[in-house]
């Protein structure tokens, strides 16, 4: 069914994506890796804008930019080159911002995902390269600070800016092309998400429908959301803050607002005394950029990305869309189910990758890396010869997690062996010559009966029984009588 | 031309401080400056191309290699006022 | 060997403390910072030369103020590419010679105007790097040049210099407030100094984009004989009478040495001296940008940081904050087109222009500058106009990035005139043969003259 999109909502995403993955900033030979260390101690003469040094840009960022854009379904300019974006700020020691303005590298791209109703084109109209500034952080809150200090150990850093058309309509698809936008950079291997400020969004928000009738809707650009689960508070937020402005007649003012996070809320950006007037012009400081040359070879060195691999398992494993949807999400899960599928039944590789090993890791924030495929083999075979049962393997999984240790050692510590099928065959026998009430009773036609005498099998086996096993050894055994 | 308001908001833009009295000569200077540039006016410059530094390079990029940082030490060697390794500024707003 | 040179035979420990001790005596406002006693290490080709380097250049653990009070304190933690190749040549910087506010034609430095060595009553130049020459205080001094801070001092001062083909030598460490005009560049007693000193400043550094892949060859140019020069004649406009005398017997030495010499129109000339204007006040509104009292430099007190950087960039001379100020106006989106695109376009059509008459010419002659040096207290002493009123020779080559000498080519008095020869982009050599013809067959150049 058509999704109605009742407000009119029209949200457009800018999203800047730090390209930490590259071993150093954009112009100069500076570590980006410089999460632990102390400030100011990661940076160079030209990261802090000290007089004289001169800007050399890094192949690596120019690389991975043509990646998301082959990623982004977009074209690649031939000729693009970089502005100069001036203002003052503490943080932006040049006082201007390198970045591109009328050749981004990346332009008329699109990215699908999971809408309202079905699936959703999110046009991207560019995505251009440009420097991060430093980092300020203030003595007590921003307003009522009483003085501020600067890090300048992110300066320099690469990043790519994302530039969305307004073509989402609610909260839930921002969040939506996020996570898609997330996980397609972490296929390319741009990036690494976990690190602080790898990914932040401004959105534009604009309510267009009041009353059931079309109205011109008023931009507002939210600034400064920089988590997936802020992104639907956020926006939501500022679509109930325009929708209560629309009802009470309150005027509303295209104008860009700040979220604040622990109070869930959007704020003024104070007005600015001078209009903005960022006076960009072509950086002097570098040369012209061809960069068509390029993209054929990084095309060819493209890793598969998300939807394909997803078309890919359905067919190649035959496993559900739905299981083949979750593994994708991130390449990493991908990856361990197609190593543990190549060495037992796909579709288990399937289940217990996607529904058990996944939810396990989350349910305890765990990173990928706390498994081995090796282990998941082991788990599944056992299960699969029945030598242990299935909450076994899950026991086996949760304690491997949470204590460390190899499956089969903690099968045994735990006791979490099967018993094997002839003592289940003369638990059974046993089980029902002692219960003769019970096998009249059953042979009378009282179905509950029956599982009076499994659970005495399975009181003899201690629980290492498969109840199903069990089950049929007793049917068995009433059958020979 | 430029207007005394103008002027004024020029120098806030730029973030130099001039005093009241020295707007006018400011404003004359600048002005002036202005009024000689009328010679590009005519200048034939339908569907050229600009040029934005002489050098007849292109695509000049650099190995993604790391190479050492400057020390912490030399870093805020400079910096009028510190705190801790961190750069201290009067409040922002 | 560099040494070979008679000009930088005084060398080793006796000719620096010589230089240090007629640098410390100078009363012309040449230098701002005599680096003392520094001795020279290994023997490279210029081992125990004493040389100065002007004070937009980066030195590491010596001050560097570009002749601004928005940078007096600062101590550079790197010193420039030209700074640590002089030391690796074995030279000794014996100190860093003054020169207009970062370098901006007509503004003031915070030290004083140089004065003239010939005349202490006549200005020495927008650098003192010609007047540390010409007064003997060092054989040679490096310079940057974008608008003739370089070539008009020499000129000035009838020493020679030579501004390379864009991207010879690195500008890392380069204090430039105009990075697209501007080029590091050498003033010495005679042009084969000044070159052999920018042969070893050259060649290719990885850490300056514009730096060109392969070294420039300074020598080995073409012979004068059977050589097309072109004289533009807009660049003689306003030429002062004595000037101009200089410049004729100049140009009848070339036909003596072979060449032919010819009137030639630049029709984009008009177009030079307001486009480098326009192009150099947008880029210093950029470069200018970084002095904000946050990470080194002074500092002026104020409860907030936007308050305390406009009280601190206050700092900034007059004609330097007016650059800015029109840099930023000429930037903003009503005026963008109308000036600064345009002239980005126009610098295209002067580069055509160039290239297409260097298609029939070597070389292009003209006056380095309309006059002698002026009188120091002159009104053109911190004036917005001054680069316009020295030279309409000057921006062509910054525009263009072409190599650029200027050689002394007779007196007006006592004060001398400068011939500047222009050569096409990257024929740096063609530029010094022919200035080093030109020197041989006249006698205006006495290396380490007494004056």
């Amino acid at each position: 069914m058509a999704y109605e999109n009742p407000d009119g909502v029209m949200i457009g995403l800018e999203v800047h994506v730090q390209l930490n993955n590259a071993a150093t900033k954009m112009f100069c030979s500076c570590t980006s890796d410089y999460t632990d260390s102390e400030a100011n101690t990661c940076l160079c003469a030209g990261c802090l804008a000290l007089p004289g040094t001169t800007p050399v840009l890094n192949e690596k960022s120019v690389e991975y930019a043509i990646r998301i854009g082959l990623a982004l379904n977009a074209e690649i300019e031939d000729e693009t080159d970089f502005f100069m974006k001036s203002y003052f700020y503490p943080d932006l020691g040049n006082g201007y911002q390198v970045t591109q303005f009328d050749r981004p590298i990346v332009k008329n791209g699109h990215v699908l995902i999971e809408g309202e109703d079905g699936e959703l084109k999110i046009r991207i109209r560019r995505a251009h390269m440009e420097d991060d500034p430093g980092k300020m952080a203030h003595f007590g809150t921003i307003e009522k600070s009483t003085g501020s200090i600067i890090d300048f150990n992110r300066s320099g850093m690469p990043l790519v800016e994302i530039v969305t058309e307004p073509d989402m309509r609610s909260a839930k698809e921002a969040r939506r092309f996020l996570d898609k936008l997330r996980s397609i950079l972490e296929y390319l291997d741009v990036f690494d998400g976990s690190r602080e400020g790898a990914m932040k969004a401004d959105a534009n928000i604009s309510v267009n429908v009041f009353n059931g009738k079309r109205i011109e809707g008023t931009r507002v650009e939210v600034k400064n959301i920089s988590s997936h689960k802020a992104v639907e508070k956020a926006i939501n937020y500022e679509i109930m803050r325009q929708k209560d402005f629309l009802r009470k007649n309150k005027p509303l003012v295209q104008e860009t607002r700040h979220y604040d996070e622990d109070r869930n809320v959007t704020v003024s950006l104070r007005v600015k005394e001078t209009a903005d007037d960022y006076r960009y012009f072509p950086d002097f400081d570098l040369v012209p950029m061809f960069v068509g040359g390029r993209v054929e070879g990084i095309r060819a060195e493209m890793p598969e990305l998300p939807d394909s691999k997803r078309e890919r398992f359905v067919s190649q494993y035959g496993i559900s869309d739905a299981h083949a949807k979750s593994l994708v999400t991130e390449r990493a899960f991908a990856d361990l189910f197609e190593s543990v599928a190549a060495k037992v039944d796909s579709k288990s590789a399937a289940s217990w990758v996607a529904d058990i090993v996944k939810g396990e890791l989350n349910y305890r924030d765990m990173p990928i890396t706390a498994v081995s495929s090796d282990d998941i083999v082991s788990i599944i075979l056992m299960v699969s010869k029945k030598e242990i049962s299935e909450e076994g393997g899950i026991a086996v999984i949760r304690t491997l997690l949470d204590e460390g240790g190899k499956p089969a050692d903690i099968v045994k510590a735990k006791g979490l062996a099967m018993a094997a099928d002839d003592f289940i065959a003369a638990a059974a026998k046993e089980a029902v010559a002692e219960s003769p009430d019970a096998v009249a009773d059953y042979k009378g036609g009282a179905e509950n009966a029956l599982n009076f005498i499994v659970g005495k099998v399975m009181q003899k086996a201690k629980g290492k029984a498969d109840a199903r096993l069990a089950r049929e050894m007793v049917l068995k055994e009433l059958e020979k009588m | 031309m430029i207007q005394k308001d103008e002027m004024k908001k020029l120098a806030w833009v730029a973030r130099i401080a001039v005093e009241e009295k020295d707007i006018p000569e400011f404003q004359e200077k600048i002005n002036a400056k202005l009024a000689s540039y009328a010679a590009i006016a005519d200048a034939p410059v339908g569907g050229v191309k600009k040029t934005v530094n002489p050098s007849r390079l292109n695509t000049v990029l650099r190995k993604d290699t790391a190479a050492p940082s400057m020390s912490a030490e030399d870093a805020l060697k400079n910096a009028p006022e510190v705190y801790e390794t961190s750069f201290k500024i009067p409040k922002i707003l | 060997m560099i040494k070979d040179i008679a000009s930088f035979k005084a060398a080793g420990s006796k000719a620096v403390a010589e230089s240090l001790e007629k640098i410390k005596k100078d009363d012309s406002g040449i230098f701002i910072t005599v680096c003392g006693g520094a001795e020279s290490s290994g023997s490279g080709p210029l081992a125990g030369v004493p040389i100065a380097v002007s004070d937009n250049i980066s030195t590491k653990g010596i001050e560097t103020t570009c002749a601004s009070k928005i940078l007096k304190g600062y101590v550079p933690p790197f010193s420039g590419k030209s700074a640590d190749d002089l030391e690796k040549a074995g030279a000794v910087i014996v100190g860093k010679t003054n020169l207009t506010e970062f370098g901006i034609l007509g503004a003031a430095s915070a030290y004083g105007p140089v004065k003239n060595p010939r005349d202490k009553t006549k200005k020495g130049g927008p650098s003192g790097s010609a007047a540390a020459v010409a007064a003997g205080l060092v054989p040679a001094a490096v310079c940057s040049d974008a608008g003739g801070l370089l070539r008009v001092s020499a000129s000035f001062c009838g020493t020679a210099a030579f501004k390379p083909s864009y991207g010879a030598i690195s500008r890392f460490g380069l204090i430039y407030y105009t990075g697209s005009l501007d080029q590091i560049g050498v003033t010495a007693a005679t042009i084969s100094d000044a070159a052999a000193v920018a042969d070893i400043l050259s060649g290719n550094d990885k850490r300056d984009t514009t730096s060109l892949p392969e070294k420039m060859l300074y020598f080995g140019g073409k012979p004068l004989a059977g050589c097309k020069i072109g004289i533009p004649e807009e660049f003689l406009e306003g030429v002062s009478a004595g000037v101009m005398k200089t410049f004729d017997e100049a140009v009848k030495t070339f036909e003596k040495l072979g060449a032919s010499c010819r009137k030639i129109s630049l029709k984009n000339a008009g177009y030079m001296q307001p486009v480098h204007d326009i192009i150099a006040a947008g880029e210093s509104s950029a470069m200018l940008a970084k002095y904000d009292g946050t990470r080194f430099g002074p500092r002026a007190e104020a409860d907030n940081w936007h308050e305390m950087i406009a009280k601190t960039r206050a700092l900034f001379g007059p004609v330097t904050a007016r650059r800015i100020m029109l840099g930023i106006h000429l930037l903003m989106a009503g005026q963008y087109n109308d000036y600064y695109m345009k002239s980005m376009q126009t610098r295209t059509l002067i580069i055509d222009e160039f290239n297409a008459v260097f298609q029939d010419y070597d070389l292009l002659i003209s006056p380095t500058t309309k006059d002698v040096a002026p009188d120091v207290g002159g009104t053109c002493g911190g004036c917005d106009q001054e680069f316009s009123a020295y030279s309409a020779a000057i921006a062509g080559a910054d525009l263009a990035g072409l190599p650029a000498a200027t050689v002394p080519c007779g007196f007006v008095g006592k004060l001398p005139a400068g011939l500047q020869i222009i050569g096409g982009y990257l024929k740096d050599a063609d530029v010094i043969a022919a200035a080093e013809a030109f020197e041989k067959e006249t006698d205006f150049v006495k290396p380490q003259e007494a004056i």
